[in-house]
């Protein structure tokens, strides 16, 4: 491949700079068209003139410069680039690298060259991403550099950053210095949106007597002294004879910045500059205060040559800028390690990558089908697209799971199946076994957040020898989340407790003088003790509160943790953004992977029958399946005449019957909702006479009470759709379901067209099952074997191969 | 003609982050700007505070002639700072140094050990006895802050942590009273030092809490928001202190002659129907208009140039919505949040009785359950899942508390971030002092509002033709059906409210504060004629 370098950025100050010297070592170099991020960066632009020097095809060209670069490009983008550029330079955006670790097989360099709020590149890829992102960073390592541009910006760095960092210098250009310029320029962007630079400059404004001038991208034209502002454009720095920066603790090198260094001209600082990491206190520019530092610029600006020549020279010494050969010379040195390195590795052993698939609770229906059809239809296409991937099956250990039955199919196939138990890993463990992984910055310039979670550990090596782990839920089998140190994915199914919460009485946290009645029976000392207790435990009772429904907080940071978040649906994805609130980025749809329960002659067969005895309720006992609701509308539908009996089934609707005296509960609530559902079946003649409730049927029973039904039922709500309805569509039978987006969905995409109504008006729903038992036969009718075939999971297999390879990356190089 | 502020608050007061001092600022730029000498009385408790309001309005702090009660602030004030708020300076650095050599220490004395303990042992004794010595004072003087605010906290009621904060204060607790007491000696100290100064020919009294500004010498104008917690008395029964500021505000109007309202129904209904005032001495000035547009408008013909795919002031919104922390949540929610293509309904308010937030959530919580309609909530009241509050109950009982999130304390530009990127302001508040300024803030930026027809509402909204967008406040269900009528047809509100609010922008703080000043003429000349 010829040697070119993708050089993703749009800063005019640094194109100027870098661009060249990548070209004087060799490289052709494409920058991006489109500027796919600029609010409050100085000096931004779109440069074709290096497309000149370009090799690739004109088309090619053309695509990419039509492009958005810094954002989630499309699989022919990727082709594009894998196929001409060898090396990228990316900045320090952990989405950007999170890409190019995923899908790109060339060498990575992170440029940096600080940070605005100051933290240090292990920080910052952390506070966006998360550890994961490192770890995956360290599988890549042999093709991943860390470029930067003096050692105070490298010393604070993860073990793993400074391993594979590489100097190279601060963009410089060869340029006139401005020893006759008296100018006094204020560095202060963004006046009328940061507060905080907006108060420098105030108290600047007020203290300072001689003309300045501020300079810096004012995003909102700032309405005041507009006198003073000149804007972030690149000339008006050409005048300057003192720079001023107040500091906003920002280390970022800024053009600004840059150009006092490189031009020659004298930079006043103080502790929060970001000149400060590099000038320290012993510069001549450093000031303690604003007085200081007033008093500084007013000498300079009055002719203290002294002064000047003694800072500018300071300057010069610290970032070893005296001559601009030394600078270019860094450059070649910098490609010249790179190239030796790719020509050692070029022979080295290739390496699948390892996915890991895990079911962290013993699952039994419709989660534990699914996860069994996605790895088998992965596997099929990994196998036909001879994917260099390799999948390991981990489930936790339980009893009701046995490797010749349960997953006798996957072992078959030859997918390696593990146990795995989960540990909980606290505080001081994660932060050693992020220190010893190399993954913890050796100085935190913001707040050390240490996560905490769950790792599952399958007795060998706490499955870390896998490249990348898919959670077939998004449960992490625990009240604690997953660790998010491991890069991993979730499938989300459904988000129900956003359409079906357990509400918490809030009263609960009221403190107990509240209640005066019974306080006036309890004596003074119980009062006291009481009040005590309270306070000592405070943070517990807040606590509890705050944790009251235990699942769905891991539940939701480990959708906000995952890399990517797999959802079934459109209406899944809708719930992964707004309620998960993920970026859309990361959403990723897969197909629903429904399997046929039917062949084509038995949907024949029984679609020619039409005299049916009862109407089918697939259900279970939670209660967004709208138990009270649905046998509202049945009662109506009786008053009205209807006459197909009711079978209910579905593990544990059994206890429904107003005759069981089923008691044990599985916990308070469930009970509660059971013994309300009996009360009203109880009460309601006609719901007693027409209803069975049948609890769960084997997959022989279930069949047959499909096959027979006039049609299905699915009053239920908020869930991620019904797959008994599929089921029913395979017999030919037709299904009047409840109207919500995720069964709309269900009903398009695997063509069964169900029948809508509104199962929390009675009066409708009702009108509607009169409907059903009077139409049942036409429906039918419209029911076609083939096209709801087109999307089962069979016809769908590169469907989900495309989804997950286009996000995880299957084709990336790995060495072993 | 001289212009005077007069401005009692008590030191809670935070003018820079509150409409308040948007309010004055804007008075006070529009004053200066017309070349009339202002001044402004304010308790010397409040200097900070406005002196940030100035900065953050860059209007320069000599422009105006402050007068203070006081060159100090009061004694009981300063030890309530000291032991409650924690404003103590010098006790963190002093702890801060004292951890930081007893920490010296034991490192030292760490790495030492392991080389070679009999040589250093003559060092360790002298170490240790240092430490002894900066360890035993730490330890008494830790022992009497214990003693001391065990013993301020029985003073003031404080028993309990679960009611830090609470609107369920002790009624009677002493420190409350004592904080009264307090604040009405500054405000007659103010009284009496603005009399002494000849600075002003007339007083311009932004709000009716205090009844001594009626011994002002000069023409006084008191100006009159509302009166809510008369009209809104049984919902404003268990906040502590509200039966005494509202005789306070009763007083003030009782003893006042000359009265600026922010509406007709206020002007007519209360200071002349409940006051008995006469209607030649009350002058309705409607609102400026509020808009959010200058706070987040950037130059995006930039990003025109650099093939920028998101509009700049769209991606400075998200920029802002990104830095926003939200503590109605449960914590872990608030982490790693994404607003990016996130859909919500709007609206700014503190959390008040009128302010109806009751029936919003009723309203957003059908929508988004059985008419499913996929929005979130975003509010900016207070909403502390420590503290008990209707709104906080009805969000944590009902499970909503990952889909209604409030945003408390936002600065203006967060603010207007919040506005841009909204579906939809919704404002089901019952009662405000003049027309709600939601709809200016919401529509500088692009995104219409539906209101509750309260009076003012009223008065305006339905008068320009725009019932459509109105709902009855006491009728959740009508609410619900607006929103989800609008929600799909946000442009075409947005054209509907247009023309009306195009007339509203008119009302810039220039206009404003001309108005103010032709009605302060008015006043001084029936003030003249009536002596």
């Amino acid at each position: 491949m010829t040697k070119r370098v993708l050089w993703l950025s749009n800063e005019t100050w640094t194109r100027e700079c870098e661009v060249p010297q990548i070209i004087e070592a060799g490289y052709e170099v494409f920058c991006p068209k489109v500027c796919g991020y600029g609010l409050g960066e100085s000096n931004l632009s779109v440069d074709y003139t290096y497309d000149e020097g370009l090799s690739i095809p004109e088309e090619d060209l053309e695509y990419l410069n039509k492009e958005n670069l810094y954002g989630k490009v499309s699989q022919h983008t990727w082709e594009i680039i894998n196929k001409y550029f060898g090396m990228v330079f990316c900045p320090p955006d952990a989405d950007i690298i999170r890409e190019y670790v995923h899908l790109y097989n060339g060498i990575i360099v992170l440029r940096f060259l600080g940070d605005e709020e100051g933290l240090t590149c292990t920080e910052r890829l952390v506070a966006d991403c998360g550890y994961h992102l490192l770890y995956e960073i360290g599988r890549i390592k042999d093709r991943f550099y860390f470029a930067y541009p003096n050692d105070t910006y490298m010393k604070d760095e993860c073990d793993l950053l400074r391993g594979r960092g590489l100097y190279l210098p601060l963009p410089l250009v060869d340029a006139e210095n401005s020893d006759d310029k008296t100018q006094i320029i204020l560095n202060c962007p963004n006046l009328s949106i940061d507060a905080k630079a907006n108060r420098q400059f105030q108290m600047f404004l007020a203290n300072m007597s001689d003309p300045f001038a501020v300079y810096g991208e004012q995003v909102v034209p700032y309405q005041h002294h507009e006198d003073l502002i000149l804007g972030g454009e690149y000339e008006h720095m050409q005048n300057a004879g003192v720079s001023i920066d107040l500091g906003l603790g920002s280390t970022l090198i800024t053009e600004p910045w840059a150009q006092a260094l490189y031009r020659g001209i004298p930079l006043l600082y103080t502790k929060d500059s970001c000149a400060y990491p590099l000038l320290k206190e012993d510069g001549p520019g450093y000031c303690d205060s604003v007085k200081t530092l007033i008093s500084k610029a007013r000498k300079i600006h009055n002719g203290d040559r002294g002064l000047k020549a003694k800072i500018v020279r300071h300057q010069a010494d610290v970032l070893s800028l005296s001559e601009y050969s030394v600078f270019t010379e860094a450059w070649k040195d910098f490609f010249a390690r790179i190239e030796y390195t790719a020509a050692f590795l070029e022979n080295a052993m290739p390496r699948n990558k390892k996915i890991g698939i895990i079911l962290t609770k013993a699952y039994k229906g419709g989660v534990l089908e699914f996860t069994k059809r996605f790895i088998r239809a992965l596997q099929n296409e990994i196998v036909k697209n001879g994917a260099p991937v390799e999948l390991v099956f981990a489930h936790i250990d339980d009893e009701s799971y046995d490797l010749n039955d349960t997953f006798a199919a996957l072992r078959e196939s030859g997918i390696a199946i593990r146990t795995i138990r989960l540990r909980e890993m606290k505080v001081t463990e994660v932060n050693r076994m992020l220190s010893m992984a190399g993954y913890l910055p050796k100085k935190f310039h913001g707040i050390k957040d240490i996560p905490t979670g769950i790792v599952y550990d399958d007795g060998i090596h706490m499955l870390m020898d896998c490249d990348y782990l898919i959670n077939m839920t998004d449960r992490s089998g625990s009240y604690q989340p997953i660790l998010p140190v491991y890069p991993f994915a979730v499938v989300t199914h459904d988000f129900i407790d956003r359409y079906s919460p357990i509400g918490e009485n809030f009263s609960k946290i009221k403190s107990s003088d509240d209640d005066d009645d019974e306080n006036q029976k309890k004596t003074k000392k119980q009062i006291a003790e009481e009040k005590k207790f309270a306070e000592e435990n405070h943070e517990e009772i807040v606590g509890q509160f705050i944790r009251y429904r235990r699942e769905i907080g891991p539940n939701i940071i480990n959708a906000r943790n995952a890399d990517r978040v797999f959802v079934t649906s459109d209406p899944g994805k809708t719930d992964a953004i707004q309620f998960a609130m993920v970026s859309k980025d990361n959403v990723v749809k897969l197909p629903l992977l429904y399997d046929l329960i039917a062949t084509k002659a038995e949907f024949r067969k029984n679609s020619k029958d039409n005299d049916k005895k009862y109407f089918l309720w697939v259900s279970n006992v939670s209660k967004h399946k709208n138990h009270i609701n649905a046998l509202k509308a049945i009662s109506e539908y009786y008053r009205k005449g209807g006459t197909l009996k009711c079978i209910m089934i579905g593990a544990f609707t059994q206890y429904f019957d107003p005759d069981s005296e089923f008691k044990d509960p599985f916990n308070e609530d469930i009970m509660n909702y059971m013994l309300s559902v009996r009360k009203l079946v109880s009460e309601n003649d006609k719901l007693k006479d027409n209803i069975d409730f049948m609890g769960y049927q084997t997959e022989e029973l279930y069949r047959k009470l499909i096959q027979d039904a006039a049609f299905v039922i699915h009053p239920g709500f908020g869930d991620n759709g019904n797959g008994g309805a599929i089921d029913a569509a395979c017999f030919g039978v037709p299904t009047l379901s409840n109207d919500y987006p995720a069964m709309q969905y269900l009903s398009d995409y695997a063509n069964i067209d169900c029948q809508f109504t509104d199962f929390n008006d009675a009066d409708k729903a009702s009108d509607e099952l009169i409907w059903m038992e009077q139409h049942f036969p036409e429906k039918r009718k419209k029911l076609n074997y083939d096209k709801i075939k087109e999307h089962a999971a069979d016809n769908t297999e590169e469907e989900l191969y495309n989804a997950v390879s286009e996000n995880i990356g299957f084709r990336t190089r790995l060495l072993v | 003609m001289r212009v005077g502020f007069f401005l009692g608050y008590g030191p809670q007061a935070r003018y820079g982050t509150e409409g308040l001092g948007r309010y004055l600022g804007g008075l006070i730029k529009g004053f200066t700007s017309e070349g009339i000498p202002v001044t402004l009385a304010a308790p010397i408790w409040s200097k900070k505070s406005l002196e940030e309001l100035f900065i953050e309005l860059d209007i320069p702090i000599d422009a105006v002639n402050f007068v203070f009660n006081a060159k100090g602030e009061p004694f009981v004030w300063r030890v309530y700072k000291w032991l409650v708020l924690k404003e103590r300076k010098r006790r963190s650095g002093m702890l801060a140094l004292l951890t930081k050599i007893l920490g010296e220490i034991v490192i030292r004395f760490t790495r030492t050990s392991t080389i070679s303990f009999g040589k250093y042992l003559p060092l360790y004794i002298l170490l240790f006895l240092l430490s002894l010595i900066l360890f035993i004072p730490a330890v008494i003087l830790l022992g009497i802050y214990y003693l001391v605010s065990k013993v301020l906290n029985v003073a003031r009621g404080k028993t309990s942590h679960l009611k830090k904060g609470s609107i369920k204060e002790d009624e009677d607790s002493s420190f409350l009273e004592v904080f009264h007491v307090m604040t009405n000696v500054v405000v007659e100290q103010l009284v009496e030092v603005a009399n002494k100064q000849d600075c002003c020919d007339i007083w311009y009294v932004p709000s009716s809490f205090w009844p001594q500004v009626n011994d002002l010498k000069k023409t006084v104008v008191i100006n009159v928001p509302d009166v809510v917690t008369s009209v809104y008395a049984g919902e404003f029964a268990n906040v502590v202190g509200s039966h005494k500021n509202t005789s306070e505000v009763k007083k003030t109007i009782e003893g006042g002659k000359y009265f600026i309202t922010y509406s007709e129904y206020i002007r007519k209904s209360v200071v002349i129907g409940d006051f008995g005032k006469r209607a030649d001495c009350v002058v309705a000035v409607p609102h400026v208009n509020n808009s959010s547009k200058p706070f987040i408008a950037t130059n995006n013909e930039r990003a025109k140039d650099l093939n920028t795919p998101a509009e700049f002031d769209a991606e400075l919104s998200q920029k802002m919505l990104k830095k926003m922390i939200c503590k109605s949540c449960p914590p872990y929610y608030a982490k790693r949040m994404n607003f990016e293509d996130v859909h919500y309904l709007f609206y700014a308010s503190q959390v008040r009785p009128h302010k109806n937030i009751i029936t919003l959530l009723r309203a957003y919580e059908y929508l988004l359950r059985e008419r499913n309609i996929n929005v979130k909530l975003f509010l900016t009241g207070v909403v502390n899942p420590n503290e008990y509050s209707d709104v906080t109950a009805y969000i944590y009982e009902h499970g909503l508390e990952h889909d209604v999130l409030s945003f408390s304390g936002v600065p203006a530009s967060t603010l207007a971030a919040l506005y841009k990127c909204a579906d939809l302001v919704v404002n089901p508040s019952l009662y405000e002092g003049g027309f709600p300024f939601t709809l200016g803030e919401g529509m500088s930026v692009g995104t219409p509002s539906v209101m509750a027809r309260s009076p003012f509402v009223i008065e305006t909204l339905e008068v320009a033709g725009l019932h459509d967008a109105t709902f009855d406040p006491y009728n959740w269900e009508d609410l619900a059906a607006k929103i989800e009528y609008w929600l799909p047809r946000r442009q075409e509100l947005y054209d509907l409210e247009l023309p009306f609010y195009q007339e509203q922008e008119k009302r810039t703080p220039d206009v404003v504060a001309r108005d103010y000043l032709k009605t302060f003429e008015y006043f001084l000349e029936l003030d003249s004629k009536r002596a």
